[in-house]
């Protein structure tokens, strides 16, 4: 039993930075999603709703901290893929690392293009932006619509797996689940809505048409094509609409810009920001290839109690390790070092391990966990043979969380695996 | 067995989508090979349709249909006569023609991604292509998003689905079945979640049928998927259904999947460049470079199907090495080379365009290694299954070996504590235990709870698999079994009786199989009654199984021949007819014989008697040592065997089941001591619990009655006792010679019969011997008078 006093160390702050910034970043992407939702009621809804949802953020002082609050998390990501012993370890981790590498490159040309169009023009409303991204720019509905799944996926995944790892948290996941799946699937059926109903108004007659040709809707691929129906002529419809209020081109703007100077400008930016941010990431990988590559020592041979025995190149953590070989191993924070489940007892060893790190020791600390017991999401184990016994039952989740708690008092960790939580 | 399975399951892998992509392919040939099922309504029905609709109009067109319809009926009557030189002929030119499309193709092949490209564009304006990919993108994750859902909240229960030990067959093929229905259920959340959005969404009628096809691709790989997780199960062993390693099965799992990847492939992306490069309207001809290189695309496609398949095998026999064993190696050396030969016929048959009959033999080819892995997959589950079940039951018999050990030391520490003697067991008891133990083990070991199982559902699991391929071959040309044998000519007609006679004698083979194994392991597991115990209640089986299994043979035979007969166009009625009435004229003479056969079986059913038993009928009286299907054996406990035809027996009393009371008489004089009496037949009784021979039969021991009767000279006690039949006799004897012991020992006669004489005013010295000698006389033929006891009832 270790009494070590918690230091606050960079690695800890890091932990409770990144998962507070991303809840704050989640919390204005689901105000956002939101206020595209509206548009399953109308393109003006979407107006109308914008102050109380999205507009929290964007007009008023937390903007500044939402704009601060991306970048640390951005930079803390880095520092985490960096660190990271395997890059595709579980699918969900994977999920998020690639998600959250394609954000920015994705949302680039959104932001800064919102940020362009609000320079340009006095009024930027949502029939504009409607207009803009599914008529004038259409690729812009492809990559809202991916930026959205990309921004989702990555932020619920962050959501639930810090939840799962809290006793209040699991509790409440059976309604966070809903919330999580409904949230974007309305942002997005609101704005294939709202698309819908700008590109109606721009072609009156495209749903009657494309109704009529449904009549032969499904076009049979192999049917007797003598007799099938002809296709649907290919009717031309009618360009997008100029852009109401879009200034001359030689206009100079308050920073003293052309209107084309700024679009120009605009169009550099999206590149940079694009590149700057995929540049970051590779070298970040890159660095963490050489690192990984300096710290190789050979090979690994972990042996289970009650388990099989795999034989790896060391370099990943156990819980890692355990995953890729299929070997069941309880992880509620999927190895973020936080709920203590991936816990085994090192019973032997022959290459010496690491001393617990602070965060490791935090956990353990919590767990009055004995001097043998150890983080499988935190040990490294370098070349040599280990031989370790799982101490909390695979199948543990979110339902026995809460006997696990129970038993977490009567300090269970410290009587082996035998005290199995029921479900 | 594991490298056999290996071998087999490539050959599934391989063929099975090959045939499916064959199936779908459209070949230049295939179209000549379809015959329209869709039959006419006969003339009558026509006109009686007619009748009813009283509408002149109608009726006249109705009639021009009945016309046109009997005229194609005769000219497809003529066109049946074909001859097979001709049709020989038109394969050839068939042939020939194929090369001449092949080589077209080939010269078509490099303008094929300009005329993809170009179509695309013509038909998808880039706005369009932007959003179009928007929408997909919004449905998939529509449905990824609702599945996701569903498996949150399912997660916890198929973690324990996956982590629970899985005791028997049983157990371990209900939760894989589970874990598939979970996966399925989310599989269908998908579907449903997407297909929805899919349909609220407006599409481009071109860009709808592509996007259709390409969700219903996501959806075939993501069930074919499913199942082979089902039977594979790469990450978790413990649910896995087939015989193979963790990397084994992830081998398998991925070839699946890039298998299905390109079966799909090979027949969207024909279909996708005929739809896109499709002229406009109805009446634009068919350019010529635009159908060769559509036939190139085929081929191009079907080229990197057997390339893949091939890849596939060889990926299974030669990056995997071969078994050590030489006897194992020559089987993976035979599949193999079985392997590549079947993918070379069907490329070959692929490449001269006989489509159909491609796929025809890739079903034929597959089928020995399909039959071979069901056996051998079956087997294993059996063995699995059974494995589990032995280890269980040889758990409970050690745990009971060992608890008795504990209880032996206990006793001896008790004795020793106490100062009594240790009971030391010899090496010769030593031994025999361990032979016993030995014995015991074997014996578990040499169980197969599924024996009656086994041959049953391999016979099915074949069965279904010949039918599948039937159906599925017949798919390919274009007709099905119904339409096939409802056709009037010869092959029809031929097909029908094949089917019907197949069909009869697999499903009384099924019966059989299955019958004769559960009765011989019924008549194996019997074990007749050792000498002087009494029969279990299997004895009756052991006389009544063979009965049946012949009953049962005779009349699956004659049904199976019936059937078959019937099939073949024999009327079967007047055969049956004819039996009836010889079987009636033989019913007269045989009434009795028959009334013998049906009462014996009623008897055994009955349970009245069984072989080994004791019984009296009617007069007669022995064990019961032969049943046969007319009579019954008796052998008298003198020697004398009984025969009794069962319709002769009326009442059967049966000396042998449950208990037996006897009931002892004993004589004593007038004056003695009850109590005392009482006392020794106890002491008595008590003895012959304690005999270890036959204490353990008696139920209820010796005791005393009381005097159940006064007779002339003395008292009449009665004792009784209860035992289990047979063992009676042994009990009286001892009984009797115990308790006279015990009389003795305590001074009581047992009472003697005799005659008082009371002479009236003499004294009896002073009687002359002549007097004496009357006197003796008088007495005499007083106790003549009185009548002796009879004798004893027969008894063995």
């Amino acid at each position: 039993m270790s009494g070590t006093k918690d230091r606050m160390t960079f690695a800890l702050i890091s932990r409770t930075l990144m998962i507070s910034t991303g809840l704050i970043l989640l919390a204005f992407a689901a105000t956002h999603l939101l206020n595209l939702a509206a548009g399953l009621i109308s393109v003006a809804a979407m107006d109308a709703v914008h102050p109380w949802t999205s507009g929290i953020w964007l007009d008023t002082p937390l903007y500044y901290l939402l704009n601060l609050v991306f970048f640390v998390h951005f930079f803390l990501a880095l520092r985490l893929i960096y660190l990271r012993t395997t890059l595709f370890g579980n699918t969900y981790d994977t999920i998020q690392m690639v998600s959250g590498a394609a954000i920015i490159p994705l949302m680039a040309p959104h932001v800064l293009g919102v940020i362009t169009s609000n320079d340009i023009m006095p009024d930027v409303d949502y029939a504009l932006l409607m207009q803009l991204f599914w008529l004038n720019a259409p690729y812009f509905s492809l990559l809202q619509t991916a930026l959205v799944v990309a921004l989702w996926a990555h932020g619920s995944i962050g959501l639930v797996t810090w939840l799962r790892t809290k006793t209040w948290g699991a509790r409440r996941l059976g309604w966070v689940y809903p919330v999580l799946v409904l949230i974007p699937i309305l942002a997005l059926l609101g704005y294939v809505e709202g698309g819908r109903e700008v590109m109606i108004k721009n072609d009156p007659n495209r749903d009657r048409a494309a109704a009529a040709a449904s009549g032969a809707a499904y076009v049979a691929p192999r049917a007797d094509r003598a007799d099938a129906n002809p296709r649907p002529d290919r009717r031309e419809p009618p360009p997008p609409p100029p852009i109401p209020n879009f200034p001359p081109l030689d206009k100079v703007l308050d920073n003293g810009m052309t209107v084309l100077e700024r679009l120009q400008l605009n169009t550099v930016m999206t590149r940079n920001v694009q590149w700057g941010a995929v540049l970051l990431v590779l070298l970040t990988l890159l660095a963490r290839a050489v690192r990984v590559y300096l710290g190789r020592s050979g090979t690994l041979i972990v042996r289970y109690a009650n388990g099989p025995e795999v034989k790896v190149r060391s370099g990943p953590n156990l819980l890692e390790i355990a995953r890729r070989h299929d070997v069941p191993h309880a992880n509620l924070c999927r190895g973020r070092g936080r709920c203590g489940t991936c816990t085994v007892r090192i019973l032997s060893e022959n290459m010496g391990l690491a001393e617990p790190s602070p965060l490791e020791r935090r956990t353990l600390n919590r767990l009055n966990a004995d001097a043998d017991v150890r983080l499988a999401c935190q040990v490294s184990p370098l070349a040599g043979t280990i031989e370790l016994e799982r101490l909390v039952s695979p199948e543990f989740s979110l339902r026995s969380k809460y006997q696990y708690d129970d038993d977490l008092e009567d300090g269970f960790l410290t009587d082996g695996p035998d005290a199995e939580p029921s479900v | 067995m594991r490298a056999r399975f290996l071998a087999l399951v490539i050959g599934i892998l391989v063929f099975v989508p090959l045939a499916a992509s064959a199936q779908f392919l459209p070949g230049t040939s295939s179209g000549a090979d379809q015959t329209p099922t869709v039959e006419a309504p006969s003339a009558n029905d026509i006109q009686e349709l007619g009748r009813l609709l009283a509408d002149p109009r109608l009726q006249d067109w109705l009639k021009q249909q009945v016309d046109g319809a009997e005229a194609a009926r005769d000219a497809d009557d003529g066109g049946t006569a074909s001859g097979l030189e001709e049709q020989l002929l038109a394969a050839s030119a068939q042939v020939s023609a194929r090369f001449t499309a092949i080589r077209a193709a080939a010269q078509a092949l490099p303008d094929v991604p300009q005329s993809f490209a170009q179509a695309i564009s013509s038909e998808l304006r880039p706005a369009d292509r932007f959003r179009t990919a928007a929408f997909v993108l919004v449905f998939l994750v529509v449905g990824a998003a609702l599945e996701w859902l569903f498996r949150q909240y399912t997660q916890p229960y198929l973690m324990r689905l996956e982590l629970r030990p899985h005791a028997d067959l049983r157990g371990k093929l209900s939760d894989a079945a589970q874990r598939s229905a979970i996966l399925l259920l989310g599989l269908a959340i998908f579907a449903v979640g997407s297909i929805g959005t899919f349909s609220t969404f407006r599409w481009l009628p071109l860009t709808q049928t592509l996007v259709l096809h390409l969700l219903m691709i996501v959806l075939i790989l993501r069930s074919v998927n499913a199942v082979s997780i089902f039977l594979l199960a790469p990450r978790v062993p413990e649910l896995r259904l087939t015989p193979l390693s963790n990397s084994q099965s992830k081998f398998f799992y991925r070839w699946i999947g890039v298998l299905a990847v390109v079966g799909c492939l090979a027949n969207f992306v024909p279909d996708l460049f005929e739809l896109l490069t499709e002229p406009l309207g109805p009446e634009a001809p068919q350019p010529a470079t635009l159908n060769a290189e559509l036939i190139a695309v085929e081929d191009a496609t079907g080229f990197f199907a057997f390339l893949v398949a091939a890849a596939a095998l060889w990926h299974m026999f030669f990056a995997n090495r071969p078994p050590n064993t030489r006897a194992k190696r020559r089987p993976w050396q035979i599949w193999r080379a079985y392997g590549f030969a079947a993918l070379l016929v069907a490329f070959v048959l692929w490449m001269i365009g006989l489509r159909s009959l491609m796929a025809t033999f890739v079903i034929l080819a597959a089928l020995p290694p399909v039959l071979r892995l069901l056996t051998v997959w079956i087997t294993h589950l059996f063995d699995e299954g059974a494995d589990v079940l032995r280890e269980q039951a040889l758990k409970t018999t050690l745990e009971a070996r060992e608890e008795a050990r504990e209880k032996e030391a206990a006793a001896r520490a008790e004795a020793e504590a106490s100062g009594a003697p240790i009971p030391e067991l010899s090496e010769e008891e030593i031994a025999q235990r361990a032979a016993d133990e030995q014995a015991e083990e074997d014996e578990i070991n040499a169980i197969d709870p599924y024996a009656n199982y086994r041959p049953l559902v391999l016979r099915l699991i074949r069965l279904a698999a010949i039918i599948c391929a039937v159906i599925i071959i017949l798919a390919v040309w274009g007709t099905s079994i119904g339409a096939l044998s409802q056709s009037d000519n010869l092959i029809g007609r031929v097909s029908r009786v094949l089917i019907d006679s197949v069909v009869a004698l697999l499903i009384a083979d099924m019966i059989w199989v299955w019958a004769r194994n559960a009765i011989d392991t019924r008549i194996r597991n019997y074990k007749p009654p050792e000498d002087g115990g009494a029969p279990g209640p299997e004895a009756r089986m052991a006389t009544l199984l063979p009965l049946l299994r012949t009953t049962l043979l005779v009349a699956l035979l004659i049904v199976v021949g019936l059937t078959v007969l019937s099939a073949m166009g024999v009327n079967v009625a007047p055969l049956i007819a004819g039996a009836g009435v010889v079987g009636i004229a033989i019913g007269f003479g045989t009434q009795s014989l028959v009334r013998d056969i049906i009462s014996g079986v009623f008897f055994l059913i009955d349970d009245a008697f069984r072989l080994g038993e004791y019984i009296v009928v009617d007069q007669l009286r022995g064990t019961v040592e032969g049943i046969t299907l007319r009579s019954l054996q008796l052998r008298h406990h003198r020697g004398q065997v009984h025969t009794i035809p069962f319709g002769e027996i009326r009442a059967v009393s049966n000396f042998h089941r449950d208990w037996v009371i006897m009931k002892l008489e004993f004589r004593v004089p007038f004056d003695t001591d009850l109590q005392l009496v009482k006392k020794l037949i106890k002491k008595v009784g008590a003895e012959l619990l304690a005999n270890e021979h036959y204490g353990p039969s008696i139920l209820s021991t010796l005791k005393s009655q009381g005097v159940r009767r006064m007779e002339e000279f003395n008292m009449v006690l009665g004792v009784k006792f209860m035992t289990k039949p047979g063992e009676q006799w042994l009990v009286r004897r001892d009984a009797y010679q115990k308790v006279r012991d015990a009389f003795e020992a305590n001074g009581i006669h047992m009472a003697e019969r005799n005659v008082k004489v009371e002479l009236t005013g003499a004294d009896p010295a002073d009687l002359t011997p002549e007097q004496r000698q009357q006197v003796a006389a008088a007495a005499h033929q007083a106790v003549e008078q009185q009548k002796p006891p009879g004798p004893v009832p027969d008894e063995p």
